[in-house]
C-alpha cells in the first residue's frame, strides 16, 4: 500500500451551540468532535468506533464539510478545504462521497432509482442526459443489483438493496474518499456479510479509500486497516486494526472489546462491564474524560489531560497509564 | 426436564388487503425451568410474533392465532379468559420490549410506571410501593434511584430506559420472563451489563428466560439451548454447544459464518446470498431451498420434517447428515 496522504484533519472540532431561556441565548456548547488529529492514506479504511454520542457521525460529516468546523483544518491531497465557499469545494464534493446509516431515510421516496443514482452526475454537469442511463445501469450492475431497477422506486426494494442503491450513487461521481457511516447497522445479519463483501470488492476495484463508522468492533475488525477509538468528542487510541484488537493500550478500548459477545461458547465468559454512562458531552470530565469510568485510574487523571502519543509501530493512544 | 413455558404447533396469521399471510407455522419449543433459551432469526421471521402470542397480546385483527397451544402452569394461555390472562401477564410471565425510547410512557415518571403492575397485581400501600420501586431501581443498576424515580423517560439515556423497562418486568417477579432484542438498541458495554443483569436475575429468582435476539454472539454467551427460526418456522434447535460446534442446518451455517471474527481469521465473509423472504412469499418445499448452498430437487418440491440428527439435536433439513461447518 502506498503512503501517500489522501485526508488528513488537523485540532479538528465541531461544537454545536445549546440555546436556552427566552431569548434563546447561546449558554454552552456539545463538544461533538473536539480536536482530532488523523491522518488517512489512499486505499486505506480507517475504521471509526465508539459508543453512540462519541461524535464518530459528526467527525465524518465534518471531514467532508456537511457540517462546518468550528475549529482546525482539513486537508484534501494537501490542499486546505476547510475554508471553502460552497462553489469553490465543488470539485472535492465529487471526490468525497458518503453512504449513510439508514437505507430508509436516506433515499428519496419520490425519486426513481435512476433518477436518485444520477442525480449527482446531473448536478456536476457529468456526461449528457443520453449517456447517463447507460452510466447509470452501469453503477447497478457494479453494486449487484438488475437493470429492471432502473424505473422503481425505494420502497420496492429490502434494506440490502437500498444500501446497494445509495453505495452505486456515492459512486456514481467516480469519489477517492467515501465516509461509510454505520451503512450496514440496519440490515440483517444474513444481508450484512454481503455488503461488506461488497465495500472491499469496490475498494479494491476503484482504489477507494474509506472512513467506515460502526459501533460493531467484529466490523470494523474485518474491514479496516487501522483502527480509531473515540471517546467523547476525541480519538483515544489510533492502531493498525491487527494491533489494536490483539494488544489494546487504552482501558476504555480494552472495555469495548472485550463486551463484544463471542459466537463461541467454550469461550471463557469475561465480558467486562463499564460503570456508569457516557458523560455528558457539554460538560466534559476534567483531565482525561475517561477517568470517572477508569477501572485504573489514578489521581492524575483526574487533572491533566492526557496527549495522544505513539506508543511504538503507528500505535497511538492517549493515556497516562498505558 | 420440567418446562416453565410450552408453546406447542403454535400458528399464527396476520390478514391485510383481504389475504392471509401466516407468520408463524407450526412452532414448538420448551423453556426448561431456571433456564435462558435463545430464539435466533432475521427480520420477519416471526420471533417477535412467537413472543407477543405468549403475552396474548396479538392484536385481533388483524392478527389471529390458528391454533396451537402455549402451556404455562399446566393450564393453555390461548384458551384461558381475557381476565385470567390480565392477573398472569406482567406478573408472572412479563416481557421486555425491544426499543426501550418508545416502550415507555413519555407523560409518567419512571416511579410510576415501575409501580403499575406491582399497583395491578398487589395489594399493597403507596409506601410499600414506593419503597418495592426504589429497590428494583437499585437492583437493575440505576444509581440514586431516589431521584431517579421522578425522572420522565426523556431524562434517560438508551442503557438507563432499558434499565427501567426491566425493573417494570421484573417488579413482581415473575416466573417466566421474555426478552426481545433487549440489547439491540444499546451499546455494546451497555449490552454486557444488561445480559449480566439478566442472568444474575435468573440465578438469584429462579425465573426462566426466553431470548430472542439476531445475534449469535449474544446466544453462546448466555443461552443454554437455541432455537434458530427462518421464515416463521424452526429450522433447528440444540443445546447451545452442539449448535454452534455442529450445525445440523445450512441456515445456522450460513448464519455462523456470515459473522465476522474479532480475531480477524477470516478472509472474506460467506454472505448467505439473496434476501430475507418476507411473510407470503415464502417458497415451495424447504422455505430456505433458494438461499441454500445444498439445495436440491427434493427441498425444492417437499418440506423437511422437523427431526432428530444426534441426541437432543433437531434439524427441518433433507440433508442435515452433510451439513458442516465449511459448506
Amino acid at each position: 500500500m502506498t503512503l501517500k496522504e489522501l485526508v488528513k484533519i488537523e485540532r479538528l472540532k465541531k461544537y454545536f451551540p445549546v440555546q436556552s431561556g427566552v431569548l434563546s441565548r447561546v449558554t454552552n456548547h456539545v463538544k461533538a468532535v473536539d480536536g482530532v488529529d488523523m491522518t488517512i492514506s489512499e486505499g486505506e479504511t480507517v475504521g471509526l468506533v465508539g459508543e453512540s454520542g462519541c461524535g464518530k457521525t459528526t467527525l465524518g460529516k465534518t471531514i467532508i464539510k456537511l457540517l462546518e468546523p468550528t475549529e482546525g483544518s482539513i486537508y484534501f491531497r494537501s490542499d486546505d478545504i476547510t475554508g471553502l465557499s460552497p462553489s469553490r469545494m465543488r470539485p472535492y464534493r465529487e471526490k468525497m462521497q458518503i453512504v449513510f446509516q439508514d437505507p430508509y431515510g436516506s433515499l428519496n421516496p419520490r425519486m426513481k432509482v435512476e433518477s436518485i443514482v444520477s442525480e449527482g452526475l446531473a448536478i456536476h454537469n457529468i456526461s449528457t442526459p443520453g449517456e447517463r442511463k447507460g452510466i447509470v445501469r452501469e453503477l447497478l450492475r457494479t453494486v449487484g443489483l438488475r437493470e429492471d431497477a432502473l424505473p422503481r422506486y425505494p420502497h420496492e426494494f429490502s434494506g440490502g438493496q437500498r444500501q446497494r442503491i445509495a453505495i452505486a450513487r456515492a459512486l456514481a461521481l467516480n469519489p477517492e474518499f467515501i465516509v461509510c457511516d454505520e451503512p450496514i447497522s440496519a440490515l440483517d445479519v444474513s444481508v450484512q456479510a454481503q455488503i461488506i463483501n461488497l465495500f472491499m470488492e469496490l475498494q479494491e476495484k476503484f482504489r477507494l479509500t474509506y472512513l467506515f463508522i460502526s459501533h460493531d468492533l467484529r466490523v470494523v475488525r474485518h474491514i479496516s486497516d487501522r483502527v480509531a477509538v473515540m471517546y467523547l468528542g476525541k480519538v483515544v487510541e489510533l492502531a493498525p486494526s491487527g494491533e489494536l484488537y490483539k494488544n489494546p493500550l487504552h482501558p476504555y478500548t480494552r472495555v469495548l472489546i472485550s463486551s463484544v459477545p463471542v459466537a463461541d461458547p467454550d469461550r471463557q465468559k469475561k465480558m467486562t462491564v463499564l460503570k456508569g454512562d457516557v458523560p455528558s458531552p457539554i460538560d466534559p470530565p476534567a483531565g482525561c474524560s475517561f477517568h470517572p469510568r477508569c477501572p485504573i485510574a489514578v489521581e492524575k487523571c483526574s487533572s491533566v489531560e492526557p496527549e495522544l502519543r505513539d506508543a511504538g509501530g503507528g500505535h497511538l493512544v492517549s493515556c497516562h497509564l498505558a | 426436564m420440567e418446562s416453565a413455558l410450552e408453546i406447542k404447533d403454535l400458528t399464527v396469521s396476520f390478514s391485510s388487503e383481504g389475504r392471509k399471510v401466516e407468520v408463524v407455522s407450526g412452532l414448538s419449543l420448551s423453556v426448561p425451568r431456571g433456564k435462558i433459551v435463545g430464539v435466533v432469526g432475521e427480520s420477519g421471521c416471526g420471533k417477535t410474533v412467537t413472543a407477543l402470542s405468549v403475552m396474548r397480546l396479538i392484536p385481533e385483527p388483524p392478527g389471529r392465532i390458528e391454533g396451537g397451544e402455549i402451556i404455562f402452569d399446566g393450564a393453555d394461555i390461548l384458551r384461558s379468559s381475557d381476565r385470567d390472562m390480565r392477573a398472569l401477564r406482567g406478573n408472572r410471565i412479563s416481557m421486555i420490549f425491544q426499543e426501550p425510547i418508545s416502550s415507555l410512557n413519555p407523560v409518567f415518571t419512571v416511579g410510576d410506571q415501575v409501580g403499575e403492575s406491582l399497583r395491578t397485581h398487589l395489594n399493597i400501600t403507596k409506601k410499600e410501593e414506593k419503597e418495592r420501586v426504589i429497590a428494583l431501581l437499585k437492583l437493575v443498576g440505576i444509581p440514586a434511584p431516589e431521584s431517579r424515580m421522578k425522572n420522565y423517560p426523556h431524562e434517560l439515556s438508551g442503557g438507563m430506559s432499558q434499565r427501567v423497562m426491566i425493573a417494570m418486568a421484573l417488579a413482581c417477579s415473575p416466573e417466566v420472563l421474555i426478552a426481545d432484542e433487549p440489547t439491540t438498541a444499546l451499546d455494546v458495554t451497555i449490552q454486557a451489563g444488561i445480559l449480566e443483569l439478566i442472568d444474575d436475575l435468573r440465578v438469584r429468582l429462579g425465573m426462566s428466560v426466553l431470548l430472542i435476539t439476531h445475534d449469535l454472539g449474544i446466544i453462546a454467551e448466555v443461552a443454554d439451548a437455541v432455537y434458530v427460526m427462518y421464515a416463521g418456522k424452526v429450522v433447528e434447535h440444540a443445546v447451545t454447544r452442539d449448535l454452534f460446534k455442529n450445525p445440523k442446518h445450512p441456515y445456522t451455517v450460513g448464519l455462523l459464518n456470515s459473522i465476522p471474527d474479532l480475531r480477524g481469521l477470516k478472509e472474506k465473509l460467506d454472505a448467505i446470498p439473496g434476501v430475507v423472504p418476507s411473510p407470503g412469499s415464502f417458497p415451495p418445499g424447504c422455505r430456505f431451498q433458494d438461499r441454500c448452498p445444498l439445495a436440491i430437487d427434493k427441498c425444492r418440491n417437499e418440506e423437511p420434517p422437523f427431526s432428530e440428527h444426534a441426541a437432543g439435536h433437531y434439524s427441518a433439513c433433507w440433508r442435515a447428515d452433510e451439513v458442516t461447518l465449511q459448506v
